[in-house]
C-alpha cells in the first residue's frame, strides 16, 4: 500500500525519534522496534490533518495493513520520495485557509443569531488582522456569538503565529460549535482535501 | 441542528466541546507520566500524540519535563558511581593515621 507520512526535519519521526533510512531502505517494525510499538504508521489523505509536521513522504507499506483511528499500520514501511510541494509556505497557505474557514463559521453564526449588520463587517475583513481585530471588538458587542467569534479569532491568531495543525484544529471546532460532530468532520475532510489538491497526492494514499 | 431560540451561537458549549477522539491539554498533563513510562494503552496514546501535534504549549511542556527527567537520570548515574581511587586513598590515609 502506498500512503504518507509526516516527519520532522532530516527524516526523524516526530514522537519516536527514530531516524528514518534513505528512500528504498526497508524499516521493519520487529527490528526497529523504536519506529513504533505496533508498526510502522502511516496515513492515508484522509488522516494528513491530524499528523503535520515539517516532511511529508510518500511511504510504501509491506505486510498486513492496520486501519485504526486517523491512521494504518503495516509491519514494514520504506520511504520511496517526499512530497516537496510540503513547504513551510504551503503550509501557512493552508494555515491562512483554515483560519478564513473559522472566518466564515463566525460570520454563519452572526447571520443566524440576526447580527446581520456585524456579520457584513466581518465579511468584509481583508486580511486576517483585520479578523483578529474585528472578531476580538464584535465578540463584546454581541455576547450570544462569542463564542464562534472568540474561535475565529483564535484561527486567525494561530495562522498569523505560523501554527497550521492548530489553525486546523480550530477550523474543525468552529464547524463543530455551529453545526455539531458532522460538521467537524466535514471540516477534516476539506482539510484532507485541500491537502491532496494543493500537494499533488494521488488518492491510492 | 441549530435552535433559534438558543441563546448560544450553536450548539451548548457543554454538549460537544471536545470531540470524543480529543485530548485536552488537562487530561494531557494528567496523563503525561503514564506517557513517559510508556504505559498508555494505544488508543490513549495516539490521542495524545495527536493533541502534541496542534497543542505547542504541550509539547513545549513534554520538552521541559523530557529535558528534567534526563537531567535527573544523569545525576542519579553520577551519584551511583564508585568513589574514586584518589578520593579512597586519602580516606583511608585519615583512617590509617587515626583521623
Amino acid at each position: 500500500m502506498i500512503a504518507y507520512k509526516f516527519l520532522r526535519s532530516g527524516r526523524t519521526g516526530p514522537f519516536s525519534g527514530f531516524q528514518w533510512p534513505e528512500p528504498g531502505e526497508w524499516v521493519h517494525a520487529n527490528r526497529h522496534m523504536a519506529a513504533c510499538r505496533r508498526g510502522i504508521h502511516a496515513c492515508r489523505i484522509i488522516d494528513l490533518p491530524w499528523w503535520l509536521a515539517d516532511e511529508l513522504w510518500e511511504i510504501e507499506l509491506d505486510g498486513r495493513v492496520q486501519v485504526d483511528e486517523h491512521k494504518v499500520f503495516a509491519p514494514a514501511g520504506r520511504l520511496r520520495a517526499q512530497i516537496e510541494r510540503w513547504t513551510p509556505a504551503c503550509a501557512q497557505e493552508y494555515a491562512d485557509a483554515c483560519a478564513w474557514r473559522a472566518h466564515e463559521r463566525a460570520m454563519q453564526a452572526l447571520a443566524r443569531a440576526g447580527h446581520t449588520s456585524a456579520a457584513g463587517e466581518l465579511a468584509a475583513c481583508k486580511t486576517l488582522d483585520d479578523v483578529l481585530l474585528l472578531a476580538r471588538d464584535l465578540a463584546e458587542a454581541t455576547p450570544d456569538t462569542e463564542i464562534s467569534l472568540t474561535i475565529a479569532r483564535d484561527g486567525a491568531f494561530r495562522a498569523l503565529t505560523g501554527a497550521p495543525p492548530t489553525a486546523a484544529y480550530i477550523a474543525a471546532h468552529a464547524a463543530m460549535r455551529l453545526d455539531g460532530p458532522a460538521a467537524y468532520a466535514a471540516e477534516r475532510s476539506w482539510q484532507s482535501r485541500w491537502l491532496a489538491e494543493q500537494l499533488g497526492l494521488s488518492t491510492h494514499g | 441542528m441549530h435552535n433559534p431560540g438558543s441563546r448560544h451561537d450553536g450548539h451548548p458549549a457543554s454538549d460537544f466541546s471536545v470531540a470524543a477522539d480529543e485530548v485536552t491539554c488537562q487530561q494531557f498533563v494528567e496523563l503525561v507520566t503514564d506517557y513517559f513510562e510508556d504505559a498508555l494503552p494505544p488508543r490513549a496514546l495516539s490521542h495524545v500524540e495527536e493533541h502534541l501535534v496542534m497543542c505547542d504549549w504541550c509539547l513545549t511542556y513534554v520538552e521541559q519535563m523530557q529535558a528534567t527527567v534526563d537531567s535527573l537520570r544523569k545525576l542519579k548515574d553520577r551519584s551511583s558511581r564508585e568513589p574514586s581511587d584518589s578520593l579512597l586513598a586519602t580516606l583511608r590515609a585519615k583512617k590509617a593515621a587515626g583521623e
